[in-house]
């Protein structure tokens, strides 16, 4: 199991996984993560990550049905593993410290 | 006076019998053929002076096709307008009849198609025209509007402003051509898709403007992952794994 710690991007799609198991796939965690970050993304950037974390065996996907709003293409749904959810886990604690060191408001 | 002759005499005296037994008992002849051959009578309007009013009687006397009936008579039915205008399938009628759209001023032309032998050339290049365009009919009217294929009229109205904004609803294809050029093979599908749903996706929100500058801006930054990337490939090699 990797033990190093997610980047940025990585750590918010890995988040967006774990809150929308079934229904995450490209365009749409793009959107969640714009939405939740309010910054732009690239689906360059996020297929880039996903990529990644399905090397590193954080996510699986598989393919879901074609659509005529994606011009008769089929989805490839993402779903977080159990590896990768104990990696935003450990993310998330590694983190924490230095956040509790800013405090709210700094550079404001 | 001949046997023929002789025959028509009493074909004549027996105007009073409007069944094909009759004439059949009567005549012992079987087939139209046979009718044709014994009378010289070539045409329906023939057959039915001899009595055959129906079209079962005609089925009776060999003419088992709607085409030979209407080769007979002259018979303008749907079968003949289909025919007439190339149009093969229910589904068409129903679009040239659908009041939705300007199609409806079709349905009259397709009426006029079984009698006005007049216009027929004309008629015929444009219901030839109709089916050969399945995304929009030439208004015969100048001023009247475009017709919008179903699925595109899901987009609200401010989008189809222009003229052929129906054919720009799809992303650009160079675009796409590129995109395709940019991604492997494998993750194409996925991938191709998901850029175009995203593009119909800000088409509906913010415009079709936006949406194609969004979809440049998409490959753009594919295209410098996809340059950086190569050139980490490359580094790694001249370099070595770090």
């Amino acid at each position: 199991m990797p033990q190093d710690t997610l980047g940025p991007l990585e750590f918010q799609l890995l988040a967006v996984l774990l809150e929308h198991p079934r229904e995450a796939y490209g365009i749409t965690i793009m959107r969640r993560i714009e939405k939740r970050t309010d910054r732009t993304r690239s689906l360059a950037a996020i297929y880039a990550a996903l990529d990644r974390l399905t090397n590193k065996g954080l996510v699986s996907s598989w393919w879901g049905e074609p659509t005529a709003e994606r011009g008769g293409r089929r989805k490839r749904y993402y779903k977080i593993e159990a590896s990768g959810a104990e990696a935003v886990r450990r993310t998330r604690l590694a983190m924490q410290p230095f956040g509790e060191m800013v405090p709210v408001g700094a550079g404001a | 006076m001949s046997k023929k002759n002789d025959w028509i005499t009493d074909l004549d005296k027996l105007a009073g019998l409007h069944k094909v037994a009759d004439l059949n008992k009567f005549a012992g002849l079987h087939k139209v053929a046979d009718l044709n051959k014994f009378s010289g009578l070539h045409k329906v309007a023939d057959l039915n002076i001899a009595g055959l009013h129906k079209v079962a009687d005609l089925n009776i006397a060999g003419l088992h096709k709607v085409a030979d009936l209407n080769k007979f008579a002259g018979l303008h039915k749907v079968a003949d307008l289909n025919k007439f205008a190339g149009l093969h399938k229910v589904a068409d009628l129903n679009k040239f009849a659908d009041p939705n759209t300007t199609y409806s001023s079709r349905l009259g032309d397709l009426n006029d198609l079984g009698t006005g032998l007049a216009n027929e050339e004309a008629q015929r290049n444009r219901a030839a025209h109709s089916t050969k365009s399945d995304v929009a009919a030439e208004p015969e009217n100048d001023a009247e509007p475009k017709i919008v294929p179903a699925d595109e009229q899901q987009v609200s109205a401010d989008l189809i402003r222009e003229p052929d904004a129906a054919t720009m609803l799809k992303p650009p294809l160079a675009a796409e051509r590129l995109l395709s050029f940019l991604i492997a093979p494998d993750k194409l599908e996925e991938r191709l898709g998901d850029f175009e749903e995203g593009f119909g996706f800000l088409i509906k929100h913010d415009g079709l403007g936006h949406a194609r500058r969004w979809y440049w801006w998409q490959i753009i930054r594919a295209a410098l992952r996809a340059g950086f990337d190569a050139a980490l490939q490359v580094a790694k090699i001249w370099f070595g794994p770090a």
